[in-house]
């Protein structure tokens, strides 16, 4: 959405964690918060607030300060702290109209949680995988939401209120690295809540492919043999040949009728 | 997982996480196969109070979206276009009409005919539509791997013997452009009465 009047000073805080790259592992910004930023930016350049909970001298932090962002903030807390507590306390002093997440982080347990806390915590509404945020007025904000296979829904709801930002929205700026490495942190310390559900956690690289709970449905030797031994059925399907044209086509039609693509 | 130790992917996809089992989980779909050897029945539960809700968001429904803004890997429905069609203008109607996202062949991209990123296949993109129709794209395996996961491939080729047909659900021997035009003339009257019916609906 272009940045209009009625959205130019609007407190957004887009929350933002540290990312890591699928392939190589590396660091980075994450994909969706990266999102979250540039929907923040284009919607209230001048009132954005970046927002991250953990360690201050993080580098990938600055891939965000180098989207135009003049500073960022940090709540101060080790890694192992539970990042909504933090937030909660934060904002319940600041209150802004509109939060940002991503959807899923790239690190820690990944679980989307956060922002259903956070909107639980402050009672706010939570609006899942948004693409967009079509426009704002009078304290109604009117949101498309993704769905899958590219379709998109709209939804209105009133500020305030907490939404996760989905990869179907508008891709992240380029990061520059002059503004980044000249970007401000500000560092604050905060409310630090122990996260002890995780501390037996073990954790080890993923397996390639999961282990899927196999449930041998044959009960007899013979329908064993049977499934071990089975051809894929329906090989080939109906051809026309010698039918008019008109008749083919009508063919073609009822299918997509029968299933349901043509609306 | 078990009743002890259950096992989450955590970090984008890339950690197993060991840990006890809680109370709630969302399954990763990766975790068994889907029943279907027995039927289940739904039962209404009775609450015995429910907590008063103020409604915060309204849902404004599906909104309308341009199926060649459909990311190709995504989409639902796809028309695609191979070496044999010969009047593209007419290509792209039909996929308008019938609100189908457009797919090509290799060979139709090469020739100038689409722009690369509709190509589909093993150096283009891996569809997972519900329904493909295939407009005079022969069948190469460099194609059919990019339609492996399709549910429903319909072919519309001159050719009976080409490997599209043995992969399609239904196949239509004949020329392409004499085809789509009756497809078309049957889906803008489909459309026509569909809006004939709102209009007496809206009017009731
Ligand atoms: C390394 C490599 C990678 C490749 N990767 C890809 C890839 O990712 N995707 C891909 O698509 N290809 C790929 N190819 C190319 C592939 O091998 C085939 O050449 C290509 O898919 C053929 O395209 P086609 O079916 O449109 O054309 P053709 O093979 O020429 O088939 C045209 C079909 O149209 C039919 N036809 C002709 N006239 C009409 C008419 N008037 N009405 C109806 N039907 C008609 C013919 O009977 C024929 O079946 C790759 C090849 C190589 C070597």
């Amino acid at each position: 959405m272009p940045p209009d009047s009625s959205t130019q000073s609007l407190a957004i805080v887009s929350l933002i964690s540290i990312g890591k790259h699928p392939q190589s592992g590396r660091e980075r910004r994450a994909d969706q918060d990266a999102r979250a930023v540039e929907l923040g930016l284009s919607l209230s350049p001048n009132n954005l607030t970046v927002l991250h909970v953990g360690d201050a001298k993080q580098q990938a932090l600055r891939q965000y300060a180098g989207m135009g962002v003049g500073e960022i903030h940090v709540l101060e807390a080790p890694v192992q702290a539970d990042a909504v507590a933090s937030l909660t306390d934060y904002f319940q002093e600041n209150a802004p109209s509109i939060i940002l997440t991503g959807v899923r982080a790239e690190s820690g347990e990944s679980s989307g949680m956060v922002p259903y806390l956070l909107a639980e915590k402050m009672g706010w509404p939570m609006v899942s995988r948004i693409a967009n945020i079509v426009s704002i007025q009078e304290g109604v904000a009117e949101v498309l939401q993704a769905l899958p296979r590219g379709q998109r829904r709209v939804i209105k709801v009133s500020l305030p209120f907490v939404a996760s930002v989905d990869s179907a929205a508008p891709e992240a700026r380029q990061s520059a690295f002059g503004p980044a490495s000249r970007a401000a942190l500000s560092i604050q310390t905060c409310a630090i809540e122990k996260d002890d559900v995780s501390e037996n956690w073990t954790e080890t690289p993923a397996r390639k492919r999961p282990k899927r709970l196999k449930i041998i449905k044959a009960k007899t030797a013979a329908e064993r043999f049977k499934a071990a031994t089975a051809k894929p059925q329906g090989e080939s399907g109906k051809v026309m040949v010698k039918e008019s044209n008109q008749e083919k086509a009508e063919e073609i039609f009822n299918l997509l009728i029968e299933e349901k693509v043509i609306r | 997982m078990d009743t002890q130790t259950t096992i989450s992917r955590g970090a984008g996809g890339s950690v197993d996480i060991t840990r006890k089992t809680p109370r709630v989980l969302l399954l990763a779909e990766e975790c068994a196969d889907q029943i279907d050897e027995t039927r289940h029945e739904a039962l209404a539960i009775a609450l015995d109070s429910v907590g008063q809700i103020t409604r915060q968001i309204h849902d404004g429904g599906r909104v309308e979206v341009d199926p060649n803004a459909i990311p190709l890997a995504e989409a639902e429905f796809i028309l695609s276009a191979g070496n044999g069609i010969h009047n593209w203008d007419q290509f792209h109607l039909v996929a308008k009409a019938l609100g189908a996202t457009e797919g090509a062949s290799r060979v139709a991209v090469d020739d100038g005919f689409m722009p690369r990123f509709r190509q589909v296949g093993a150096t283009g993109t891996w569809v997972t539509a519900r329904v493909y129709i295939a407009v005079g794209i022969s069948g190469a395996v460099q194609h059919m791997q990019g339609i492996g996961q399709c549910d429903k491939v319909i072919a519309i080729n001159t050719d009976a013997g080409c490997d599209m047909v043995k992969r399609a659900a239904l196949s239509t021997i004949g020329d392409s452009e004499a085809i789509l035009e009756h497809l078309l003339v049957l889906v803008h009257n489909y459309k026509e009465q569909q809006a004939i019916e709102e209009d007496n609906q809206d009017a009731a």
